[in-house]
């Protein structure tokens, strides 16, 4: 019998719904799969706030004073057995231009030599490949994109940047981003975008959303 | 109109209300005020919607001119705030008329971290992404980006108290701190069972200090390290405000408003919701200890909270 689904309160007002415990595209499709029914009312259950995604779980906040946590509990477990990915899930494709190299990614020398890979290599591989968006965090906009190609994994900096340009494309261990703002940040940066990654004016305030796919174009 | 001008920001002055729920999922933190029930409190004095935008006041206070006649709501901690002109002390737990051509200084807090400063029908700053809370790293514009400055103008919304409330006897805003360490109830977070069972009487058997380094992100304690948590990583998992998290180090960070909204840290307890406002009174140096108590009793003090501050607001009226 596995230990997932496994449902757990966060909380008085939250639970937690954990589907696995690494980092795996296909349990990350059914975090993304149940936080689909959930979000658009499709399961059918009332006082529930907007969920939020990581890689194998996924919060769910809700209105104590209206839902009964033990029924929400089972109904969970039930819905996160039989999550699976669906076409109505899937998200958009998003293509990034990248201006790799030189100015714009000052690690990528260091990144060719940890993987033995020449440099022109390396971008080939980072923009041959199709990521997946397992989830947001760390900054708004900021989307961990995965899994990157095994030739191009590299642990972290030794030392972080106390400032990452705006628009920074990076790679660590096995994923890579794009930093929509200035913020530190110890991965390797290896191109830039000038892709509008965040704008909290807009109905749609993140350009990269959980589920969606990405595609980065050497500009 | 504008009602306020800074002409000092004080250590850390910046706009909060009840925070940004619901968007979570696009990496954007909760921010809010870290002592909601102060917020709340200091609404109710100036005579305006419990919920509306306030200023929240840390450590050391700004100076402001009044530019304007207006109701204001005091609350949280002690800053001894003066009307310079009258030579008029301001203490937390009442609500003042203010006069045009005055200034309003705020001094330091000797107890507690924060007062909130509520006036007429609340601040009027617009909101972004649901909610008027602060958040430097959002991006959000309307002059949500940063702490207030000299300089700077607040406008209010028209309305506020007539009158110059008092916040009843005895139902002190958790402002007030009592000697010794402060109390910080626990429920069971969802990592527990998966630590060493020894973490559940590590985390309540001590007193921790929370350390100079606390602030709006997170407490962090200093204590004798938890070592069974030495080695234990998890993959990154949404996080929320009063989350108690155990890294390696051993020593517990109790997660504020501006927390990331996910992590990687185990977390083996979340502080129940009545406690939270005294969290956000902590500052460094303070001593604490956690108590465990069952979801259901977190719940029933919530609600007795609630009802609180409900027959306040109904006496006022």
């Amino acid at each position: 019998m596995s230990e997932f689904p496994r449902v757990s309160p966060f909380g008085e007002s939250a639970l937690l719904v954990e589907l696995g415990d690494g980092v795996d595209l296909d349990v990350n499709a059914r975090v993304h799969a149940l936080a689909h029914e959930l979000d658009t009312g499709a399961a059918g259950l009332e006082g529930l706030g907007r969920t939020v995604p990581a890689y194998a779980s996924l919060l769910v906040p809700f209105d104590a004073a209206q839902v009964d946590d033990e029924v929400l509990t089972r109904g969970l477990l039930e819905l996160a057995a039989a999550a699976r990915p669906g076409p109505e899930v899937a998200g958009q494709l998003v293509e990034i231009p990248v201006r790799y190299g030189y100015d714009h990614g000052p690690d990528l020398d260091e990144v060719a030599r940890l993987t033995g890979i020449a440099p022109d290599y390396v971008i080939e591989q980072h923009a041959a490949e199709t990521y997946h968006v397992y989830m947001l965090g760390f900054a708004p906009g900021f989307a961990y994109l995965g899994p990157l190609p095994e030739t191009l994994r590299v642990p972290r900096r030794a030392e972080p940047r106390l400032r990452v340009p705006a628009g920074s494309v990076a790679i660590a261990g096995a994923q890579t981003a794009v930093y929509p703002h200035v913020t530190p940040g110890g991965w390797h940066i290896i191109g830039w975008s000038d892709a509008l990654l965040w704008d909290a004016t807009s109905p749609e305030p993140a350009r990269l959303r959980p589920g969606d796919r990405v595609h980065f174009v050497p500009a | 109109m504008p009602v306020f001008e800074v002409l000092d920001g004080g250590l850390l002055t910046t706009v909060q209300d009840e925070g940004r729920a619901g968007w979570g999922h696009l990496g954007v933190r909760r921010a809010g005020a870290a002592d909601q029930l102060a917020m709340a409190a200091a609404n109710l004095l100036a005579g305006a919607p419990i919920d509306v935008p306030v200023l929240e006041m840390t450590l050391v206070g700004p100076r402001l001119a009044v530019l304007a006649d207006v109701t204001i709501g005091l609350a949280g901690a002690d800053m001894e705030a003066l009307v310079l002109e009258e030579d008029r002390a301001l203490a937390p737990g009442r609500g003042y008329r203010l006069r045009a051509g005055t200034t309003l200084a705020f001094g330091a807090a000797d107890d507690g971290a924060r007062c909130y400063l509520a006036a007429g029908g609340g601040l009027d700053v617009k909101a972004v992404l649901g909610s008027a809370s602060t958040d430097p790293v959002a991006h959000l514009g309307e002059g949500l980006d940063r702490a207030l400055t000299a300089g700077d103008s607040i406008a209010v919304r028209d309305g506020g108290a007539s009158t110059e409330r008092c916040w009843p006897q005895g139902t002190a805003s958790s402002g007030a701190m009592d000697s010794g360490p402060a109390g910080l109830a626990i429920v069971e977070g969802p990592h527990l069972s998966r630590l060493p069972t020894a973490v559940r009487e590590a985390l309540v058997e001590q007193e921790w200090t929370v350390s100079l380094h606390a602030d709006r992100a997170g407490l962090r304690l200093e204590g004798d390290p938890i070592d069974e948590v030495a080695g234990i990583d998890l993959v990154s998992a949404p996080m929320i405000p009063g989350a108690v998290q155990l890294p390696p180090s051993g020593q517990p960070i109790v997660l504020m408003p501006d927390a990331p909204t996910v992590g990687g840290y185990p977390v083996p307890a979340v502080v129940a919701e009545a406690d939270r406002p005294r969290a956000g009174q902590l500052r460094g140096g303070d001593r604490l200890r956690f108590r465990w108590i069952e979801l259901v009793e977190a719940r029933r003090l919530a609600r007795r909270q609630a009802e609180h501050l409900a027959a306040v607001a109904a006496s006022f009226a």
